[in-house]
């Protein structure tokens, strides 16, 4: 059967040469009895024997032996020389443990009787540090000195204390420790040392239960340990030895009797109420032996455990009688293996440092110290670890995470690399593709090009369009032979290669061969960035829409798109292109483009701007009724373009001579918007008009007159300063160059003196009297080129004007003396005035109408030389005097710089007129 | 030896194990860390390395979609080289525009010849037929400007009786080159673009034969009509069934209407337009016509 250690206890008891040894077990949560076994010692176990025993063995070895041979050895010597270890009866010990499995269990001793002495201390003796006091109350200052002693105490019920010493060595735990190695190779595990009588009262205490005030009196009559042990209740109260020499039993029984009775005599107490036999020398014939010496009400018993059982094995051979025996042993084996019962004493005279020996670990302060240092180098070691494999942690997540952003940099760098060799591919091939293509698959913009052009010369048409390798040709008819010349520039670098002469339905017509070189498609790309394309081309879907096909008519097709979807910007910039055509003078386009506009967008905000830039569009190609219908129309929606409405609805007035009506919607712009920048320019056109006499007289009755609200300003006098006066125009400007050198910016204007023009540089600035007088005398000082300077009074505009509309009624009555007369006070008088420029030219009519021709000519070239708005007119009248003088080719040749130059300029048909004319 | 000096020299035993424990450990782990602080930091370098050399990693996500919007700009800006061509699939091609954009192109297929340049193959094809020349100009429009590289090599182009039928003649010699590096036709899809279209038919013969109009016709021809009788509002003629038709000033007849009446002349001004161009017919109360 296999016992924990703590479930298995071995309790061994010596009473002289008797050693008795019980062993019990925790078997089924019970403690049992498993075995009871003795021996009797051949000799003791003590140290006086031995070195007694030693003692005659050197006292032998001192006889004179005859020599013998080791054969011939007599037992009496074997017996001397195996004598030393059968002295100690340590072998019959030996022998009785070998039946014992007592490494297997806890071991616990009784203590030597005759080594122990008793004390008993009074209740109270002792409230604190009692066992020191005990130590010093019962120990001599030598004993505690050797310290050769193990005492303990017990606490009675009444708190008085039973204490103990036992003196000297433990003979049977020495004898144990010694062969604890021949009868098991493990260390033997002691557990406590108890005396007899705390035995025996732990027997008691823990089976029986009496009432506190009885006494009992445990009765062990053993071999050579006999003793009468008195409890009170639980409690020790007194122990008497008990000496017997009589050998008959019932001479013993009867001595022991007389001692008891004497004991209760001396103490006076009923020590016999309650008598428990115990001992190897009681049997049943004791128990009735001393029931009946008893008083009657006592009770005589011999030991019985009841809380003890016995192993199934062993019931036959564990008697009460053997128990009995055995009770001293059962109770060192019993409080082994019940540690928890309070009835047992908690007495042990084991040495302490056998018992701190059997303790799996112990340490001094320098183990502790040695441990502090463990814990505080393990404790800051896996704080240090613990603080790096954070920072570990975190290194690795940064590494982690730059890992991350290293390969996906690299993953870009990659792409990037792969696009761009894409793309580096792309572009190749695309060169290649470009080589390939060329100047061909311009189709689309060529046909666009001649459809757009024709629309605009109408009575052309073309019927035959051919390629070759390197340009195409166009055939085709027109009524007009000019339209084959702009026809011939639709392209760069086209070719006219015929033109003749046909009659069609008795209508005159022009048919015309001409070649182009393929246009360039970088030109093409240029444009349409520009913005000008014809062609606008946008994806838009994946799907392809299902265009249908536009009905064919026969009238010209009119322009229609399949446009899906115009955005906000395009229609910006559709309008854009329609402007800027318009501003480049291209009117009729314009106006078609802009009439287009507003029947796509009717809605849109620039609807109202695109209807009044038709108005102007008409009003410069003539259409003036046209114009007024669309400018009062503007004017109706009141929106921003009605200032400019009003301002040319009186101009569409003006035009055709009513100057009452003219007046009336250039001061309902002064009088609507009197801060808006045309008001300033309708104001002096009112002032200027009013003050023809007589001009809307008539009239004035039928519409409001105009009158201008404004307030009095108090004009400043300013001049101006004129320098130089030369005659040739380039050594002028060579002049004006250098006095720009040094900060002086001037404008060169030109005046007619005695039929001489001479030009002037005018500085940019105007002046006080005195200050431009200081500054002509500095200049004429600073540069020796200048011999002369003039200062002029400035007058403000609307005065000029009068003056400038003054003499052009003259001009217009035909009084030319009169007119040149006054022009040229005028040309003298404001030389750096705008309109100088027009009463220069005017001169040049004036001096033509008179016949001064030569002088004529000369205002005509300087006009062409300032490069204005009169340059056309100077052109066409400078042709006219030539013509006067019979210089037809010289006159032609100044028609045709004003069509080459003009094209656009109502002139320029009348030069091609003329010259058609004087041709033929 | 007492059990407590040698559990003392146990445990200081221990010790010496736990500090040479902790400190191998330790100096492991600091080994570790300083490798990985290297690591760090020949990482950051590296990064900074790269951001100076491509300057464009901080704006990667611009980059990456400017180079594949350029890509995708490029690509649908330009040609696609075909991978393979030939007659049935060129053919197919071409019907797939006309079904597609404009059905009533309708022409006649000729293969011209095939041949080899440095980088491309090509064959050449010749298509021709009779069709409306706007019809025409987008067909020729999705040639040139859908993806496929196909050149229109040459073209000819002749008005045939526009001002009747509104149909020109027309003869393309259209090329497609191929090289293996190509994409295959079928791969690329056609694409749907804003088209403007002609303003103007410059093959329109705006003089031309009179037309026979069954629509003009059912209005009064002023040519066998007699002005019988005039007011300064109104016209009245006899047309060639006796009929005395009247007529007010923006009247419509045959070709044209009248537009106004000379009542000092004693004539009707008609417009007539019959050739393709208006022009003024007067008739007098004689029956004369100028």
């Amino acid at each position: 059967m296999k016992f924990k250690k703590d479930k298995l206890a071995f309790g061994i008891f010596q009473d002289g040469l008797s050693i008795k040894v019980a062993q019990l077990g925790v078997i089924n949560d019970k403690i049992r009895i498993i075995r009871l076994e003795e021996t009797a010692l051949s000799h003791p176990l003590g140290g006086e024997e031995i070195s007694e025993e030693i003692e005659k063995l050197e006292e032998l070895e001192e006889l004179k032996i005859p020599e013998i041979s080791e054969y011939d050895k007599p037992e009496e010597l074997e017996k001397v020389e195996e004598a030393p270890e059968d002295l100690t009866g340590k072998t019959d010990l030996q022998n009785l443990l070998a039946n014992f499995p007592l490494d297997k269990g806890k071991i616990a001793l009784n203590a030597n009787e005759e080594q122990i002495s008793y004390y008993q201390f009074e209740p109270g003796f002792f409230t604190s540090g009692i066992k020191k006091k005990i130590q010093t109350e019962i120990l001599s200052k030598e004993e505690l000195k050797a310290k050769n002693y193990t005492f303990d105490y017990i606490y009675n019920d009444d708190k008085s204390i039973l204490a103990f010493v036992h003196r000297g060595q433990f003979e049977l735990l020495k004898a144990l420790q010694e062969i604890n190695l021949i009868v098991s190779k493990k260390k033997l595990f002691y557990s406590f040392i108890d005396t007899n009588e705390i035995s025996l009262m732990n027997l008691v205490r823990a089976n029986y239960d009496f009432p506190p005030e009885d006494y009992v009196l445990i009765l062990y009559i053993g071999v050579d340990y006999k003793v009468g042990i008195v409890m009170k209740g639980k409690g020790h109260y007194k122990t008497f030895p008990i000496i017997v020499t009589e050998t008959e039993p019932e001479k013993m029984r009867q001595a022991i009797y007389s001692k008891i009775m004497l004991e209760q005599d001396v103490s006076n107490i009923p020590i016999t109420q309650h008598i428990i036999l115990v001992g190897e020398q009681v049997n049943n014939e004791d128990v009735e032996s001393f029931q009946e010496k008893c008083n009657e009400g006592a009770t005589v018993n011999r030991l019985e455990l009841n809380k003890v059982g016995i192993v199934k094995e062993r019931k036959d051979e564990i008697t009460p009688e053997k128990i009995a025996q055995y009770a001293i042993p059962i109770a060192l084996a019993w409080k082994t293996l019940d540690t928890k019962n309070k009835a047992f004493f908690p007495s042990n005279l084991l040495p302490t440092k056998i018992i701190e020996r059997q303790k799996h670990f112990k340490i001094a302060w320098h183990g502790f110290f040695v441990l502090g240092a463990i814990f505080y180098f393990t404790f800051m070691g896996t704080t240090k670890n613990m603080t790096l494999k954070q920072q570990i942690l975190n290194a690795q997540q940064i590494n982690r995470e730059l890992e991350l952003e290293i390969r996906q940099k690299q993953n870009i760098i990659t792409k990037i690399s792969q696009i761009r060799s894409e793309i580096s591919v792309l572009e190749d091939n695309i060169l290649k593709i470009e080589n390939l293509i060329g100047s061909k698959n311009q189709w689309h913009y060529i046909l666009n090009v001649i459809a757009n052009a024709f629309l605009e010369n109408e009575i052309s048409w073309i019927n035959n369009l051919k390629s070759s390798e390197d340009n195409f040709q166009i055939s085709g008819y027109t009524t007009q032979k000019r339209n084959i010349i702009r026809f011939s520039k639709l392209f760069l670098n086209g070719r006219i290669e015929r033109i003749t002469k046909h009659l069609m339905q008795d209508l005159t017509i022009w048919r015309y061969d001409m070649t182009f070189p393929y246009p360039d498609p970088k030109d093409i790309e240029k444009e349409k960035e520009e913005g000008l394309s014809k062609i606008q081309i946008a994806e838009l879907t994946e799907e392809p829409p299902e265009p249908e096909p536009e009905p064919i008519t026969k009238e010209p097709i009119k322009p229609e798109t399949f446009e899906i979807e115009v955005s906000e910007v395009n229609i910006k910039e559709i309008y854009n292109n329609i402007v800027s055509i318009y501003f480049k003078r291209n009117t009729q386009d314009a106006y078609e483009r802009f009439k287009e506009f507003i029947i796509k967008y009717p809605d849109h905000k620039l609807a109202h701007n695109a209807n009044y830039l038709m108005g102007e569009c008409l009003y410069t190609l003539g259409k003036i009724s046209e114009a007024k219908v669309i400018f009062e129309n503007t004017i109706k929606q009141k929106g921003t373009k009605t200032p400019d409405a009003l301002m040319m609805l009186g101009n569409s007035y003006f035009k055709e001579n009513d100057i009452n009506n003219a007046i009336y919607y250039w001061n309902q712009l002064v009088t609507n918007y009197p801060d808006h920048k045309l008001a300033i320019i309708a104001k002096n056109k009112i002032n200027t008009f009013s003050s023809l006499e007589n001009i809307y007289k008539e009239k004035s009755e039928s519409k409001p007159r105009a009158t201008i609200v404004e307030k009095e300003v108090v004009k400043k006098e300013v001049y101006e300063l004129q320098l130089l006066s030369r005659r040739d125009y380039s050594q002028v400007e060579q002049d004006k160059k250098a006095l720009e050198q040094f900060g002086y910016k001037t404008k060169i204007t030109s005046l007619l003196k005695d039929g001489e023009i001479f030009y002037r540089l005018r500085l940019d600035d105007s002046y006080t009297q005195s200050k431009a007088i200081a500054l002509g005398e500095k200049i004429k000082e600073l540069f020796p080129f200048i011999n002369n300077y003039w200062i002029e009074k400035i007058l403000y505009d609307d005065d000029i004007s009068k003056i400038y509309h003054y003499i052009i009624n003259i001009y217009f009555s035909g009084n030319f003396e009169k007119a040149l007369e006054k022009l040229s006070e005028f040309s003298e008088k404001y030389p750096s005035h705008p309109l100088a420029y027009n009463t220069n030219y005017l001169t040049g009519e004036c001096l033509y109408q008179i016949g001064r021709i030569d002088e004529a000519k000369k205002i005509f070239e300087n006009t062409i030389k300032l490069k204005g708005n009169k340059t056309p007119d100077a052109l066409m009248m400078i042709g006219n005097c030539y013509k006067k003088e019979n210089d037809l080719n010289r006159a032609i040749d100044y028609w045709n710089q004003l069509i080459n130059t003009f094209p656009d300029n109502k002139l320029s048909k009348i030069a091609q007129y003329k010259i058609k004319i004087f041709k033929d | 030896m007492p059990y407590t000096i040698r559990n003392t020299i146990i445990l200081f035993g221990l010790l010496i194990i736990v500090i040479l424990g902790t400190i191998l450990v330790n100096a492991k782990s600091v080994k570790r860390f300083e490798e990985l602080e290297k690591s760090n930091k020949e990482y950051s370098e590296t990064i900074k390395r790269l951001k100076s050399t491509y300057p464009d990693l901080e704006n990667e996500e611009k980059v990456i979609e400017s180079l594949e919007n350029m890509k995708k700009k490029v690509l649908e800006s330009s040609k696609i080289i075909l991978k393979e061509d030939n007659p049935t699939l060129t053919y197919q091609y071409l019907i797939d525009i006309c079904d597609n954009f404009c059905p009533d192109v309708i022409f006649d297929f000729n293969v011209s010849r095939s041949g080899e340049d440095i980088d491309f193959s090509f064959n050449t094809y010749s298509i021709s037929g009779k069709v409306n020349i706007e019809s025409l100009h987008f067909f020729i429009f999705q040639i040139e400007y859908q993806a496929p590289l196909y050149i229109i090599e040459s073209i000819t182009l002749a008005e045939e009786s526009v001002a009747k039928a509104d149909t020109v003649n027309f003869t393309i010699t259209l090329s497609a080159y191929y090289n293996k590096s190509g994409n295959y036709i079928k791969d690329i899809p056609l694409k749907s673009f804003k088209f403007t279209n002609l303003r103007y038919n410059p093959f329109y013969s705006r003089i031309h034969d009179p037309i026979l109009d069954s629509y003009e016709l059912q209005f009064l021809s002023i040519h066998t009509s007699t002005m019988i009788g005039l007011t300064p509002y109104k016209v009245f003629l006899r047309d060639e069934d006796g009929k005395i038709n009247t007529l007010t000033p923006g009247d419509k007849v045959a070709y044209g209407y009248l537009d106004h009446i000379n009542w000092y002349k004693q004539a009707a001004v008609f417009k007539i337009n019959r050739i393709g161009i208006s022009e003024e017919e007067i008739i007098y109360i004689e029956g004369e016509t100028q």
